[in-house]
């Protein structure tokens, strides 16, 4: 076939063309009539056609005015009710009512073909008028473009699944179904919307041609479901409702049957009583599969509600006498909804994440449906005209049913998106748990608190990082592994009632985010933890633990004392974090400038105390500490062997390191006892273990002794 | 002039009463171990000059004792003795009422010159206390009451503690007297007492309870 050579987009726009002339041809039909301006509607009661509205060449006849005959070119005719039918399939009962109800067509249509036009009214007034060559197109009621549409939209959605699908035989079935649809419902426009009559010939092809496309879509759809959304029965099951229905056509065609009401309404029931058996069916062999029963779900639903109300409300009564051709032309706009329905559920094509879209669509059919039970209501019981009744139900549905179908739409689809709040809740629980095996546990607590799936396991895509994906048209939702979280797959959204929409994986998306933002916060909250923790237990470890260990092994007891008390201030030092690192060297220096100053104060002596430093550079936080013991150690001699009365302590840091010098104008000192000292022993080698040097000297005013050290610029840091 | 030492280590206590007997010989010295027998101490005892008072004790804190104090003998000079006690807990007790601290590893020399100067109205203070009363008034922010808020001259004395000097030698750099600026420590402890007042009431009013 040459087929091959086409483009999808090729062939839809064959499809384009091909309903463009359809349509273009049902509208020159519909036109090329000539033109009274009337609007009549039969009163049996008076058996005369009343004048409803009047426009165009008839607008001189009053609204209202009763017209009993038609006369021109020499010929007159009698209204009678049958002409005023639009739909003469399930109204006339025989073949043979349907010829003479033709043939009337035909006389009345040669009348209105005359030059001149008389119609006479109950009181014997006549009016003559000149209809018009063409009924203009805005004279074409609603009805027309409705059905016209119908047919349209019905072609093209079919069409648009068909070029992405051609080899599928539920797509050829639905391409079959919308070339029927373009057919019945644009040609029931052209006769049932006539203004008082057209060409009888033209009538019968029309009428005939309608039947035939209804009774082959009808058939179509049911051999659909045959092999949509799984293959069900024989092979032949499905040819069976084509051929069965095309048979059927031809039958009556060439006169098998003698009553009309018989053969066009009664074989089409069969197809529309199997679908709801195949539907049934469906149901049943879907229970075990989610995807498939979510696709039958729309198709269903789109069929029952579409079909299901047009053969209730319109085919069925007709079975029984009522007619209801009046309301065909709107009820043809279900058929819309079966089709879009229908597209979607076939295409399988992203058909997740329109299952809300579809409630939507079918609240507002049952809001349809409810219109049309009430219209019905008001018409046949309360006697009132055709434009009050339907705004009566138009009120009742605007004020009870518009806000019963919030409701109902909320309970029904019961999606209560999950409260961002309690998923960020739930999430920092996750990340937050200390025990990592928990973690997983309550992380699969949460997704399904989120997204109610039938099954959570563990997915083997090891990739840490990344986004949720979705999985089999929706059937899982995959999500990566967060840390030490591992990656999940989530399979059945809802309880099964679902399919996982982009949606729920952008969601999904959002809460791996967040989970991984979490724990990379509390990572590096505990890591800083871990920091803080290293840093005061080195600071007990080097300063209290040292000191400490020096009480213990100390003979003397105000060397013992002199440790504990120092291990006691240090221990304060921690506690105030006055060894923080991020304090400046002036302030983690306060307290022992204040310390020193206390004691020599206690001893009388003053204590004048510099910090030179640069403005760029301090000393390392190693050496501040050290700093401590070792100008405590140096004061604790001047205290107690040099009988002071200033002492004077000067920082100074330059980039050649950090000196330290403490100068007294004391009794001076006595090398070699200092040397032996414990004090000036021990100063010495804090002051080595720092890689720093220790000088001894005598004070600036030649008295009084002066201790000098100075530590290298490698303990200094950038300020 | 009569003593109350409530410290539940008896080793200490025993020291604290040498100290104090140091600095005032002629003190009567009531003891107590727990906050049962310090608020009974204090029930019994309105005369007393000075209370030395340790936060953690047994059945309760230092705390309540220093409270029963504030309100039954205001004359008592309160002093929270403390071991390397962290100034967040210091600048509580002051809130509740303390006038000063002592630190308990420090000499005995020490302490004793402390204790008089405290008599003498001149508290103890040291840098870190310092730097966490003025966050505890920059967070409370700024009070409605004009005896909440630090004036110029305190800040100025604290900053100058904070940054290591001693009451006596901020006074000095600040030209003024020893005992102004001693005052002046003493008015930065009373405002602690309101301004925590305050915020209390700052609270109460936003959970609508006043």
């Amino acid at each position: 076939m040459s087929g091959k050579s086409f483009s999808p987009l090729a062939w839809l726009a064959s499809a384009v063309v091909y309903i463009l002339l359809l349509g273009a041809t049902v509208i020159v039909f519909a036109v090329r009539q000539p033109w009274l301006g009337l609007t009549l509607s039969f009163d049996t009661s008076r058996e005369a056609a009343v004048v409803v509205a009047s426009r165009g060449p008839a607008a001189e006849i009053p609204t209202g005015t009763a017209l009993v005959e038609v006369s021109g070119g020499g010929v007159s005719m009698r209204f009678k009710s049958v002409d005023f039918i639009p739909e003469p399939d399930g109204v006339l009962e025989t073949y043979e009512i349907y010829d003479e109800f033709l043939g009337r067509q035909s006389g009345l249509s040669r009348i209105l073909k005359s030059d001149t036009v008389t119609l006479r009214d109950t009181e014997g007034g006549e009016w003559t008028l000149r209809p018009g060559a063409v009924r203009p197109p805005g004279d074409l009621p609603a009805a027309f473009w409705v059905q016209l549409a119908v047919g349209v939209i019905a072609w093209l959605i079919s069409a648009a699944v068909w070029v992405f699908r051609r080899k599928d035989t539920a797509a050829r079935l639905l391409l079959l179904s919308g070339w029927t649809t373009a057919i019945f419902s644009p040609f029931a426009g052209v006769y049932s919307t006539r203004e008082l009559a057209i060409d009888g010939t033209l009538l019968r092809w029309l009428s005939d041609l309608n039947f035939m496309g209804g009774s082959l879509f009808l058939g179509t759809l049911a051999a659909l479901l045959t092999v949509y959304p799984r293959r069900l029965g024989p092979k032949w099951l499905t040819s069976f409702y084509v051929w069965s229905q095309a048979a059927w056509f031809v039958a009556q065609q060439v006169g098998v049957f003698e009553s009309m009401v018989f053969a066009r309404r009664f074989f089409i029931m069969l197809p529309v009583a199997s679908t709801f058996v195949l539907a049934a069916w469906h149901w049943r062999a879907t229970r075990r599969d989610p995807a498939a029963r979510a696709a039958l779900r729309w198709f269903l639903l789109s069929w029952i509600v579409g079909s299901g109300v047009f053969a209730l409300f319109i085919l069925l009564p007709q079975m029984f006498g009522v007619n209801t051709s009046a309301l065909q032309g709107y009820a043809f706009l279900l058929f819309v909804l079966v089709y879009v329905g229908l597209a979607f559920g076939i295409l399988r094509f992203r058909l997740f994440g329109l299952d809300e879209w579809w409630a939507r669509i079918a609240t507002w059919l049952a809001l349809a449906a409810m219109l049309v039970v009430m219209d019905l209501l008001f018409l046949y019981q309360l006697h009132l005209s055709e434009s009050m009744s339907l705004s009566l139900a138009l009120l009742t549905c605007g004020m009870l049913w518009l806000p019963l179908r919030g409701y109902l739409s909320e309970r029904l689809l019961g999606k209560a998106p999950a409260d961002p709040r309690t998923a960020f809740r739930a999430v920092v629980d996750v990340a937050l748990t200390p025990r990592s095996d928990e973690r997983e546990t309550l992380w699969r607590a949460c997704l399904q608190s989120v997204f109610d799936p039938l099954r959570i396991e563990r997915a083997d895509t090891g990739s840490v990082g990344g986004r949720a994906s979705l999985e089999a048209d929706g059937e899982a939702l995959v999500l990566p592994a967060v840390a030490e979280v591992g990656a999940m797959r989530l399979e059945y959204a809802r309880g099964g009632r679902a399919l996982f929409s982009p949606r729920d994986a952008a969601t999904a998306s959002e809460l791996v985010d967040l989970l991984r933002h979490v724990m990379e916060s509390r990572d590096a909250y505990e890591r800083g933890v871990r920091v803080e923790r290293g840093r005061i237990a080195r600071d007990i470890h080097d300063n209290i633990g040292a000191r400490l260990l020096s009480a213990l092994h100390s003979r003397e007891e105000p060397r013992r004392e002199e440790a504990l008390r120092g291990a006691l201030a240090d221990l304060r030092g921690i506690i105030n974090d006055t060894t923080n690192p991020d304090l400046s060297p002036e302030a983690a220096l306060a307290d022992l400038r204040h310390e020193v100053s206390e004691r020599l104060a206690a001893a009388g002596a003053v204590l004048s105390w510099e910090v030179s430093g640069s403005e760029t550079l301090r000393p390392a936080p190693n050496l501040l500490h050290a700093l401590r013991p070792m100008v405590r150690e140096a004061i604790n001699n001047v205290v107690k062997h040099a009988r002071a009365s200033e002492v004077s302590l000067r920082i100074g840091v330059t980039t050649e390191g950090t000196s330290v010098t403490i100068e007294d104008n004391g009794v001076g000192f006595d090398p070699e006892r200092a040397s032996r000292g414990h004090g000036l022993g021990n100063l010495q080698s804090r002051v080595a273990e720092l890689g720093g040097r220790l000088k001894w000297s005598v004070g600036s005013a030649g008295r009084g002794a002066r201790v000098e050290m100075s530590f290298p610029p490698s303990l200094l840091i950038q300020a | 002039m009569n003593v109350l030492i409530v410290e539940d280590h008896s080793d200490t206590r025993r020291w604290l009463v040498e100290t104090v007997r140091e600095a005032f010989p002629s003190a009567m010295i009531r003891e107590a171990e727990s906050v049962a027998a310090g608020l009974t101490a204090c029930d019994e005892s309105p005369d007393l000059r000075l209370a030395l008072i340790d936060l953690t004790l047994p059945g309760g804190s230092g705390l309540e004792v220093i409270r029963r104090l504030a309100a039954r003998c205001p004359e008592a000079h309160r002093i929270v003795v403390t071991v390397a006690g962290d100034d967040a807990n210091l600048v509580t007790a002051l809130s509740a009422g303390a006038q000063g601290y002592l630190l308990k590893e420090q000499a005995r020399e020490v302490l004793v010159r402390q204790l008089v100067q405290a008599m003498d109205g001149i508290p103890a203070i040291c840098p870190s206390l310092a730097r966490r009363i003025m966050d505890h008034f920059r967070m409370t922010g700024p009070c409605e009451k004009k005896e909440g808020v630090l004036t110029q001259r305190e800040l100025e004395v604290l900053g100058m503690i904070a940054r290591g000097l001693r009451v006596a030698d901020a006074a000095r750099a600040l030209g003024m007297a020893e005992s102004t600026a001693a005052t002046h420590v003493k008015s930065i402890y009373r405002k602690l007492d309101i301004s925590s007042r305050a915020e209390a009431a700052v609270h109460a009013t936003r959970m609508g309870l006043i």
